[in-house]
């Protein structure tokens, strides 16, 4: 049972609790709320839980583009309009 | 196990994919439409989120992350046959995701108490409205995952109830990654 818990996506886990972490220190000191790098750890966050959680990483090619252009395309269209700030 | 883990495959049925995917483009849009406004008019988008505890939202972040992990661990449980495993994982989910509930009520309640309504200015207009409907995915996504944790208790053999159990999974975990980017736009980034 405990083989169940020790895999990848364990880690995954710690890693988007450790990245949520760093996002909320960046979010509470002015110095370091910096739009373009918050939101590149916001869509990492959201392309390790597509790729791992939702299991698209062994998904066919044809889903796992349409996920990645999503991400990449909401990222970019985001950091341009938060680029005055 | 293995073997089918290698070749490609897509979790759950297509359709659900088709409707997460849909709700992805239709949640993507709603971000750019905040974030075009917000360019708009900066010092009153700033001044706002400044009323908004972030403390609450990355509380909720981390509730939501478990959860999925819990699915996660769940649905490997499922593969393996271990069905009071299982069984335990989504019910610790399901958990998770009510107290993002019970936390967002409270936070509802305080900007309410606060005279922060939807009519207050565009940046509440836009939390309420978007928050608001990723509220209602969770809430369909709570009653999903209870259908889940019965149907995990009747005697059926595991891998006929796959495809369902997988595509739950897919649905809670796009909550999950949708509150990830409202997370950071309306809270975090200034």
């Amino acid at each position: 049972m405990k083989s169940i818990f020790l895999q990848t996506n364990t880690a995954i886990w710690a890693l988007l609790a450790l990245a949520t972490t760093l996002s909320w220190y960046m979010g509470s000191d002015a110095a370091l709320n910096i739009p373009a790098a918050m939101l590149l750890i916001a869509f990492f966050k959201t392309r390790l839980v597509i790729m791992h959680f939702m299991e698209v990483n062994h998904a066919p090619v044809g889903l796992r583009l349409i996920c990645e252009a999503w991400g990449i395309v909401c990222c970019a269209a985001l950091i341009v309009l938060y680029l005055p700030s | 196990m293995n073997k089918s883990v290698k070749e490609k495959h897509i979790p759950g049925e297509t359709g659900i994919w088709v409707f997460v995917l849909g709700d992805m483009f239709i949640f993507g849009l709603f971000f750019v439409t905040f974030a075009y406004y917000r360019s708009l008019d900066l010092a009153l988008f700033q001044q706002s989120q400044l009323k908004l505890n972030q403390n609450w939202g990355a509380l909720n972040t981390v509730l939501l992350l478990t959860s999925s992990w819990f699915v996660v661990i769940g649905m490997s449980a499922v593969r393996k046959n271990l069905r009071s495993m299982s069984r335990a994982c989504l019910s610790l989910a399901w958990l998770c995701g009510f107290g993002f509930g019970v936390v967002k009520f409270f936070e509802y309640g305080e900007k309410i108490n606060h005279g922060i309504t939807l009519t207050t200015n565009d940046f509440f207009m836009y939390y309420y409205i978007f928050t608001g409907i990723h509220f209602l995915h969770l809430i369909i996504g709570l009653c999903v995952l209870a259908y889940l944790i019965v149907r995990l208790g009747k005697n059926k053999p595991l891998s006929e109830d796959l495809p369902l159990l997988e595509g739950g999974a897919t649905y809670w975990h796009m909550v999950d990654l949708l509150w990830i980017v409202l997370f950071s736009i309306l809270y975090l980034i200034k």
